[in-house]
């Protein structure tokens, strides 16, 4: 058991996996029409956009921020970029001017962070409100429709049966996951987050990793509303509208935790398609429609609690741990000043 | 030290309200009518409401975003059990029950897991108005209309004039007034700075931080109630969806009063002030034609110049007193 | 200095109001969604053609508490009429009831509050024809159901606390259990107005019962997310997909031939309505009453009032004078052929 627990505890991945089983099969005993491949596929299909604003807050929520404006910049984005689609007829300008206004919102939000000393939760409190303004008061209340057939088929072609956005959302996972992982660059944003003092007097530069991080989560945003376009084909006012709940919570659900420096992007993708899979279920589950929303707030916080205690219980072993080996480093000198003591007698 | 800084900050805070007033005012004949600023009080109270234990919970470092869904939850059981046959009164009193129940339930999981209160109460946000949702619609068939017909003594409590001011204006002055000597005059108060400011020397020093801790998000869950109670007077029809998204406006009333998100600093006076500001500053925009979507943009500029303006202010405060400092020292060693 | 200028502000202001006959305040549900934008610019530019001052403005969230600030600022500005569609059946009594006190004319249109607080409801159509057309655009789809066989219908909306919606609904579901009684309503389900979330509720219904046959979706933004599900599943033309969104946004999906028809009402034309009733009653002084008929220049159709029990209020409110239902002279139902003609 303990060997197990041990398991959960070094790669928190695999108890995130292990929930999405045991849910998947929960919901497949309650009706067996839920059990295909084919839902999964949906699953995944329909949570692209999640799971990309989940990896990108993740930057942020890794060096201790936090970013409640996503929602809206997805929707900015994705409204921006359609438009231009729309007008230009060009794919590329589309995605471009998608990508460029969330990584200018992200950056916005970064220098707002880093060099105006606005907390992060009031800096993005603020920028919500913004964007979704500036939205409203772009499209004129108007959906943004009738995006171009070529685009949105895009995100429907399939590659070894898998459809173009769900490969998107992989390679994303793979670029992110090289970077932070094994750069080092990408080790000091978990150094920031762990130790800002720390990390500062190190001469790690924290302020532009700061907005670097924010910089990345804005891109994603930028990249979930071109998924957005493409998967949807239209662009309502209130589009994200709640992405950015959805997003955090997803990640502290594959172990990224809100005190910083810790966390993967594979656990924050996990933790993502976990939430997918729960939303994706209610209706299978044949109760009455208005009950969806208690039962997912509920699963919501149950999961969170376990995940959490696991993460507490982790840190917990890692200070005994840390604590074990101090004093055995602690006797093994006091042993061997004895011992060069005795010898020295002798 | 730190007080003077909160004393500073709240006059400056003072000055802004004055000077929003001042352009306001001089924008639109309609604002300065004495009798429509009082009335207008009762359109932001709930806010004003929430923001005052808010700023209790923020200063011990934590967060309640599930605020709007208890004053959803306080409004449907109120009006569920007076649907039932229930006085009133009582009803009103098992509503504040239910906010307490849901306070308890938050500072119950954070403490328990640890985790960080904005991710704890996401989660019950969700939990809490499904919960809301469910209990409407077991109201029957009226369940989507929202129950009505409430008493009107009930509704008087919010709607009513007494000493010809509108009720809201006194529930608010007085809400003030209790939670300024819960959290500057009394030791429990005293308590929520030291364990906001520093957990671990607050635990060393005998303070039972899980104690506090959980009273104070009761209290948040029974103001959130109460405030959706209130909302329930001013409507006289409760729904479950009231507080709607109001979490983050309660958040940005009581940190532009000066709370801290990181804990240990906060002031009721200051949150007062603060949701005055911008209940009147929605009310003012409204009143010189800026539409929703300007003025949504405009509230969030004006979130991030404030906070911002703190801090430099604070930056350029703090170097003006160092070189004071120095001055003094260099001449004092001159005259030697 | 500052007394002086204020003068000139206060003076250039009442200039500025003398020359408009009146000021109406015409508040939505909700800025920045398109069947209100619609609405709302018919409403000015009926005002522009009558004279009359007509402010859009209205909460940037479908809030109760929002809009009645809405309300409060109409009444401190000097408002002649309020012109509201409301996000609840009763919790604008208060301050509706405040601004009549005060003399303004408060009518309401495409939302009802509690008849007592306003004088008319610009009424698209009471619940039972709303309702009946959800069943009809089924039936005309559907065509004839051989004798055994069950048919069955899911509904698809936002919440279960949007009065009208579930309304409709409601009604829509006693029509089937009377008349079509082979009919299984298999599920009621919401999706909070949210697109992505429609789409995904949608294909899980079409997943969770794979031989359904229609669904009913009386929601804006429910019913293009069930046809962008039907898509998606590639189910084009087993499923039935009905609804009421406006004509701009079910386009593609007729266009593509998931959706035969939708159905709503020209919002435009009952934006200019409210209006335009209200610029009879306060400039001509005009009284209407239960019984009348009257047309509207620029539109079709005849305007017919009705008590208000005939949307399901209390005997009790048809008593009182000036008080009724003003009820829209057509609904539309749009197709592949008409779709075009309209531009909302």
């Amino acid at each position: 058991m303990k060997k197990v627990m041990n398991l959960f505890v070094k790669r928190q991945e695999i108890f995130t996996l292990l929930i999405i089983f045991v849910y998947f099969f929960s919901i497949s005993a309650v009706n067996q029409d839920f059990f295909q491949i084919d839902t999964l596929i949906r699953i995944l299909f329909n949570g692209t956009m999640l799971f990309v604003m989940t990896m990108g807050i993740s930057a942020v929520i890794i060096t201790k921020n936090i970013d409640v404006s996503i929602g809206s910049l997805m929707g900015l984005a994705a409204t921006i970029g359609g438009t231009v689609l729309n007008q230009t007829g060009n794919a590329f300008l589309g995605i471009g001017a998608a990508l460029l206004v969330g990584l200018a919102g992200g950056i916005f939000n970064g220098i707002g962070v880093a060099y105006l000393g606005v907390t992060a939760i009031i800096m993005t409190l603020g920028t919500m409100a913004i964007f979704r303004g500036l939205l409203i008061m772009f499209t004129g209340g108007k959906w943004i429709q009738n995006v171009p057939s070529f685009f949105t088929d895009f995100s429907k072609v399939r590659f070894l049966g898998i459809q173009g956005s769900i490969w998107i959302v992989v390679i994303v996972l793979i670029v992110l996951w090289l970077f932070f992982s094994k750069t080092t660059k990408g080790r000091y944003f978990y150094a920031v987050g762990n130790n800002n003092e720390g990390a500062r007097m190190q001469g790690i530069n924290v302020k532009l990793i700061t907005v670097s991080a924010f910089a990345v989560s804005g891109l994603m945003a930028g990249l979930a509303g071109v998924l957005y376009v493409a998967q949807i084909g239209a662009v309502p006012n209130l589009a994200g509208n709640g992405m950015e709940t959805q997003a955090i919570a997803a990640a502290v659900i594959g172990g990224v935790s809100l005190t910083g420096g810790s966390g993967n992007y594979l656990g924050a993708l996990l933790g993502a398609i976990l939430l997918q899979t729960i939303n994706y279920s209610l209706v299978y589950l044949k109760v009455p429609g208005y009950w969806n929303n208690a039962i997912s707030g509920f699963l919501l916080l149950a999961i969170i609690v376990v995940a959490s205690l696991i993460q507490k219980y982790m840190k917990r072993e890692r200070e005994k741990n840390l604590d074990k080996q101090i004093r055995e480093e602690f006797f093994k000198t006091q042993q061997n000043m004895d011992n060069a003591y005795t010898e020295g007698d002798a | 030290m730190r007080l003077k800084k909160m004393l500073n900050w709240q006059l400056a805070l003072l000055g802004m309200l004055v000077v929003e007033f001042a352009i306001f005012g001089s924008m639109s004949p309609y604002f300065l009518n004495l009798d429509n600023l009082l009335y207008n009080v009762g359109d932001f109270l709930y806010i004003a409401l929430a923001a005052l234990p808010m700023t209790l919970v923020i200063i011990t470092g934590g967060m309640d975003i599930s605020v709007g869904a208890t004053m959803g939850l306080g409004s449907i059981v109120t009006a569920l059990l007076w649907a039932k046959g229930m006085n009133i009164w009582i009803a009103a009193g098992f509503g504040l029950g239910s906010g307490a129940v849901a306070g308890l339930l938050n500072g119950f999981l954070i403490l328990l897991t640890g985790v960080n209160p904005l991710v704890i109460t996401l989660g019950s946000s969700f939990l809490i108005s499904g919960v809301s949702l469910i209990l409407s619609g077991l109201a029957g068939a009226t369940g989507f209309e929202g129950i009505s017909g409430l008493p009107e003594q009930f509704s008087n409590v919010a709607n009513g004039y007494t000493f010809n001011v509108p009720n809201p204006v006194w529930i608010l002055l007085i809400a003030a007034v209790l939670f300024y000597i819960i959290l500057h005059r009394t030791n429990y108060g005293k308590k929520l700075f030291l364990i906001g400011n520093n957990p671990d020397a607050a635990k060393y020093s005998g303070i039972n931080i899980k104690k506090n801790i959980i009273i104070t998000y009761v209290i948040m869950g029974i103001m959130g109630a109460f405030s959706g109670i209130m909302l329930t007077s001013y409507f006289t029809s409760a729904r479950a969806d009231l507080g709607g998204t109001s979490a983050l406006s309660v958040v940005t009333c009581a940190v532009l009063g000066g709370a801290s998100i990181y804990g240990g600093e906060g002031s009721i006076l200051g949150t007062f002030i603060a949701s005055l500001f911008i209940g009147y500053l929605k009310y003012g925009l409204q009143m010189i034609g800026v539409t929703s979507q300007e003025t949504q943009v405009f509230l969030g500029v004006v979130l991030i110049a404030a906070i911002s303006s703190r801090f430099f202010w604070a930056k350029y405060s703090a170097n003006y007193r160092n070189k004071r400092a120095l001055m003094t020292a260099l001449n004092q060693n001159r005259r030697k | 200095m500052k007394k002086a200028l204020l003068l000139v502000i206060v003076l250039g202001l009442v200039v500025m109001s003398a020359g408009f006959a009146a000021k109406f305040y015409f508040i939505p549900k909700i800025i920045g969604e398109n069947f209100f934008e619609v609405a709302g610019s018919a409403a000015v530019a009926m005002g522009e053609q009558l004279g009359v001052e007509v402010i859009y403005d209205g909460p940037s969230a479908a809030s109760v508490s929002e809009q009645v600030r809405y309300i409060n600022t109409a009444i401190n500005m000097g408002a002649d009429a309020i012109l509201i569609s409301s996000n609840s059946p009763t919790g604008l009594n208060q301050a509706l009831k405040r601004a009549q006190s005060r003399g303004i004319l408060v009518l309401t249109w495409d939302s009802d509050v509690t008849p007592e607080y306003r004088d008319f409801y610009i009424n698209q159509g009471t619940p039972d024809i709303l309702g009946a057309l959800l069943v009809q655009m089924v039936e005309d789809q559907i065509g004839t159901v051989p004798t055994g066989k069950t048919l069955k219908v899911a509904f698809h909306y936002s919440s279960p606390t949007v009065t009208d919606q579930n309304a409709w609904t409601n009604y829509a579901k006693q029509i089937i259990a009377e008349k079509h009684p082979n009919w299984e309503i298999v599920t009621t389900q919401y999706s909070d107005m949210d697109f992505p979330k429609a789409v995904s509720t949608a294909e899980q219904i079409l997943k969770t019962y794979p031989d359904i046959d229609a669904i009913i979706c009386p929601d804006s933004t429910a019913f293009p997310g069930t046809a962008k599900a039907v898509e998606n599943l590639d189910m084009s033309g087993k499923v039935a997909v009905v609804g009421f969104t406006t004509p701009s946004v079910a386009k593609p999906y007729i266009e593509s031939g998931t959706v035969l028809q939708g159905g709503l009402w020209d919002c435009g034309v009952q934006g200019a309505a409210a209006v335009y009733v209200a610029y009879e009653m306060i400039v001509n002084g005009k009284e209407f009453s239960v019984g009348d008929e009257f047309a509207m220049p620029g539109t079709n159709g005849m305007f017919t009032i009705l008590p208000n029990s005939a949307q399901g209020y209390d005997a009790q409110y048809d008593e009182l004078e000036n008080n009724g239902l003003i009820i829209l002279p057509e609904r539309l139902v749009f197709t592949r052929y008409n779709v075009d003609d309209y531009h909302f």
